[in-house]
């Protein structure tokens, strides 16, 4: 064979070599494509389906149906959603088998083209997304329609990730959870009811005035034997409800008024000791075996309604601000104002809440925030003491202290370079404006053995240069209002940090700004006698001080004064001319706890007079039921303040939906973790708080990195391998030459 | 082929342009998955950001290889082609796929000292996580490590033979260079043919994208999809470097 048909062979051999290799691997790629086998090697498995979804889907009466609609032109970045959703969808199914179906992917078809199509999505509640790409807007479909008995109404999600709809499926199996469905029978909702209800009969009247019906007193008789009959059969059904039955004609709350010679019967049902229901005009007891279930169990259902706690102070807060657009922004962003929005963001629903003789704090309420309560009249403590007895659960952002103008107060030089020349050369002295804040409700924190502090705590900046760069100085290029994100422009902002190990509920919270915080004193005596179980939730971190205020508190305001070298950079001075400021290390003291237990409550303690309305209320006396509640305290009335001297916002509300890691990063983020986590562990149980810790990246550092260790991290991972490097080349150039030639 | 392997391991680590791509592989992850990546994912650096991850680090592999390892593949057949100690090699009594085998296997175990010299970021992140009261992510960092070797091998079997195509270390680092960065950049073409050819042919483009599949690894989301594209393109190139050079002998 001569060499150029030789040649050729190899060249066919080679061709088809080639061929064969890219055939097999192709198919080898198409099989693993489709079939895309993965390993989840993270920590807390955050690519696989969480526990929490999984206990919330067992825990569904009804299973959950879902169908994935998407768009089958789609953005770039989108172009495996199809495939990840499924995939997510389907495990999810595997997971937790016969409660969660996967009824599969629906391609839907080009939106542009057929508006037959979308017009059947828009029916389904399918709305279509857009995002803008450099090539222009792209409109399409990606949402998951879920069905449930549980659910009602159907639900829709729209698709932005795979772990984002893990989330929300999640959150709706435990609403779905929550929200029972109606038992079919009376005796199965009395049953279902539980304990915790109390049924008070009120007898009906008979007037006595001109034209005395005799028929009256036999209509009495009758209806009361009736009702008898009918407390028999609560009591079969529901021992616990019928042992709570009161009969009390002789009741204040006896109002029945007979009419043309009628008898009137009521019954009172009280849940919770202050969620109560009225079935008002009973002539008859024809009926109300069934109407009496139906409303005890309605009465009983789990609440979801979220309260923001608007103290009557509130409106007085922020004095300096003069200006009337100030004013008016203020009234948008405060922090009442805030909370409400994010609450909804949240999936809750957020009710105004105040506390007045008329209007008290209904137990419909399933947790309650408060934020800075200052001013409290002696009617919105006891409602807020009534309501944690009551079972309440309850958010507090609490302090005796406000410092909304932390950040801005001191007057810094933005052109030090040592702390010599920290403060202004015409400013030697200024004034930290502090306020101290009047009936608060430290008293009763007190009493459950929670004392606040006395003293604010800020923060001790990594650096100089960078520290008098911060919010307190508003420049052009380095203002930044996220004390997270950039620590060391925080100004006096101290930041707390989680427990080791963390907490549940701050697990993924990784350092919560906090204006003048004050540490909590836990006195473990007193809440041992009362039977609350208390946990720490955040703490100040090593490094920060505590400045001890005076103890006449009637100072308005805190005076310092510049100066000091070393250690005593800070303000030498406070409260000048009264006291010598005390500067102690504040790490490691508590400034957030979590309080469990049947909080303290005399059922006898009548409401106070409200003056202005001159109503006396009598006290709850038995008709009181006691259930255990829970209380988280965060000691810094201000965290929620986001406003400066100017009335300028300094932080904008992220447009976030529920899953808060999108903003985890800054300041807002770790607020609204925070809050999310806490309201939504009263809400729903702390199942979604793990579903949204397992679907956020991990971890994070709490603490700043110090300059001394970012030298060190860089120098070991910078300077490490090159000195081995020329190491070895300068003993192998060595060994060389030392080798014979 | 072990011969050929240690051969070649030692030529590496016998010189100093071995240790110079040692030292600026390390210094060059360092600098990009601190500084630059975190930079253009959130606008602060790794340290400021706080996140003890190393997400960061891993998306600034496929760059820093693209660069880097067309260096090291460079010299597999450059030297032996010009010294004329391919035709020893081309006689000696072992196959070609042998001896391509021996240098693949050498400029891996290369690539595997390389990303050794970069074991002190993990280990202070992991320590970090563990006294940051987090569970360490050990498996998302053997699995990154994992996912670097299997591209970073991908990338030198491509490098190895674009330099059995030439005779020109030059020309073969260019040629590598420009395949291995088209591999990781092929990704910002997937806009262009969405508008033109419709999802499939996006996610056909999306799935040759190297960078694509490195993304969830470097996540701690270990896809097979991934490794086995790696290993496809690793294998074509091997196949094709192992005919590339017998065409040399047939030719």
């Amino acid at each position: 064979m001569s060499g150029r048909p030789r040649y050729r062979a190899f060249l066919r051999h080679a061709v088809l070599a080639v061929l064969a290799t890219v055939a097999v691997l192709a198919a080898v790629n198409v099989a693993v494509w489709h079939a895309a086998p993965a390993f989840d090697l993270t920590a807390n498995h955050r690519h696989s389906v969480s526990p929490g979804t999984v206990r919330a889907l067992s825990g569904m009466a009804w299973p959950m149906t879902a169908t994935f609609y998407v768009s089958r032109e789609r953005p770039p970045s989108t172009a495996d959603l199809k495939r990840d959703v499924s995939a997510k969808l389907a495990a999810i199914a595997a997971s937790v088998p016969g409660q969660f179906q996967f009824a599969g992917a629906r391609a839907v078809v080009d939106v542009e083209s057929t508006s037959v199509a979308e017009g059947e999505l828009a029916r389904l509640g399918v709305k279509p997304l857009t995002v803008t790409t450099p090539n222009g807007t792209v409109r399409y479909f990606a949402a998951v329609r879920l069905e449930s008995v549980g659910l009602g109404e159907p639900a829709v999600v729209q698709v932005e990730t795979p772990e984002r709809v893990e989330y929300e499926i999640a959150t709706l199996a435990l609403k779905a959870r929550i929200g029972r469905a109606e038992p079919p029978t009376p005796e199965a909702k009395l049953a279902a009811a539980g304990g915790g209800l109390s049924i008070t009969y009120v007898g009906g009247s008979r007037i006595t005035g001109p034209g005395d019906d005799g028929r009256l007193p036999v209509a009495w008789a009758h209806l009361e034997k009736e009702a008898e009959e009918l407390f028999v059969r609560i009591r079969a059904a529901n021992p616990e409800i019928g042992a709570r039955i009161d009969t009390d004609p002789a009741s204040p709350l006896r109002t029945g008024l007979p009419i043309n010679g009628t008898v009137y019967s009521h019954f009172v049902l009280v849940h919770g000791g202050r969620r109560t229901a009225r079935i008002d005009s009973v002539t008859s007891m024809e009926g109300m075996f069934g109407l009496l279930a139906r409303t005890a169990w309605e009465l009983t259902l789990p609440r979801r309604k979220v309260g923001v706690f608007h103290c009557g102070d509130s409106p007085a807060f922020r004095p300096e601000l003069h200006d009337a657009e100030a004013r008016r922004i203020y009234l948008n962003w405060s922090p009442e104002g805030r909370l409400m929005r994010m609450l909804e963001q949240l999936g809750h629903e957020p009710v105004e809440v105040r506390a007045t003789a008329e209007m008290g704090i209904t137990t419909e309420i399933a947790a309650l925030v408060v934020p800075r309560p200052s001013g409290l009249t002696p009617i919105e403590e006891y409602e807020l003491r009534a309501y944690m007895a009551a079972g309440g659960n309850m958010l507090l952002f609490h302090g005796e202290w406000h410092i909304p103008l932390i950040d801005r107060a001191l007057a810094l030089n933005p052109q030090a370079q040592i702390i010599g020349e920290l403060f202004m050369a015409g400013e030697p002295a200024g004034l930290l404006q502090v306020r101290h804040a009047g009936n608060t409700l430290s008293g009763y924190l007190a009493g459950l053995g929670l004392e606040t502090g006395a003293g604010i705590a800020v923060s001790v900046p990594e650096s100089l240069p960078a520290r008098v760069l911060g919010p307190s100085r508003r420049t052009t290029s380095l203002h930044t209002a996220e004390p997270s994100l950039y620590p060391a422009r925080a100004g006096l902002v101290p930041v707390a940090s989680g427990v080791v190990p963390p907490h549940p509920l701050v697990q993924d919270v990784t350092a919560l700004p906090l204006r003048g915080a004050s540490p909590l004193i836990l006195k473990p005596e007193r809440l041992g006698e009362l039977g609350l179980e208390v946990a720490e939730l955040l703490v100040l971190p090593p490094g920060s001080l505590l400045l001890a205020l005076d103890a006449s508190r009637d100072g308005a305001s805190l005076q310092y004064a510049a100066g000091g070298s070393g250690d005593g950079w800070f303000p030498e001075t406070l409260n000048q001319g009264k006291r010598e400021p005390e500067q102690v290390d504040a790490g490691g003291l508590p400034v957030a706890v979590m309080v469990r237990g049947q909080f303290p409550f005399d059922v006898n303690e009548a409401p106070p007079v409200d003056a202005g309305a001159g109503v006396k209320l009598s006290a709850p006396g038995n008709r009181f039921v006691r259930s255990p509640g829970q209380l988280a305290v965060v000691a810094s009335p201000d965290a929620l303040e986001h406003l400066d001297s100017e009335g300028g916002d300094v932080a904008g509300l992220p447009r976030s939906g529920p899953l808060v890691g999108d903003v985890y990063r800054t300041s807002e983020g770790a607020i609204r973790r925070m809050v999310a986590n806490v309201v939504d562990s009263f809400v729903f149980g702390e199942e979604l708080i793990e579903v949204r810790q397992s679907l956020l990246p991990t971890p994070r550092r709490v603490t700043p990195w110090s300059n001394d260790e970012r030298m060190l991290w860089l120098g070991l991972n910078l300077g490490l391998v090159p000195a081995v490097a020329v190491l070895v080349w300068i003993g192998m150039a060595l060994r060389r030459r030392r080798r014979p030639a | 082929m072990m011969a050929i392997f240690r051969r070649e391991l030692a030529a590496l680590l016998g010189s100093a342009v071995g240790w110079v791509l040692l030292a600026g592989f390390a210094t060059a992850m360092v600098v990009l998955g601190a500084f630059v990546m975190p930079r253009a994912g959130s606008g602060a650096d790794w340290f400021t950001a706080r996140e003890l991850t190393m997400s960061s680090f891993f998306g600034a592999f496929p760059w820093v290889a693209a660069v880097v390892l067309p260096a090291v593949s460079m010299r597999a057949w450059g030297e032996d082609f010009r010294g004329g100690s391919y035709q020893l090699l081309a006689t000696l009594p072992m196959r070609t796929r042998a001896v391509v085998a021996g240098k693949f296997l050498a400029f891996t175990a290369f690539l595997g000292l390389m990303l050794a010299g970069t074991m002190m970021w993990p280990v202070m992140v992991l320590s970090a996580q563990a006294s940051a009261g987090s569970t360490p992510e050990i498996g998302t960092v053997i699995g990154g490590y994992a996912g670097c070797l299997a591209l970073g091998a991908s990338f030198i079997a491509v490098g190895m033979f674009i330099g059995s195509l030439t005779g020109s270390q030059m020309a073969a680092y260019i040629a590598t260079l420009v395949a291995c960065g088209g591999l990781v950049a092929w990704r910002q073409f997937t806009g262009v043919a969405e508008d033109q050819g419709g999802t499939l042919s996006a996610a056909v483009i999306n799935y040759v994208s190297v960078e694509g599949h490195f993304v969830p690894i470097a996540r701690g989301h270990f896809r097979f999809e991934g490794i086995v594209w790696y290993g496809s393109i690793t294998v074509l190139a091997l196949v094709m470097n192992v005919l590339a050079l017998d065409r040399r002998r047939h030719a």
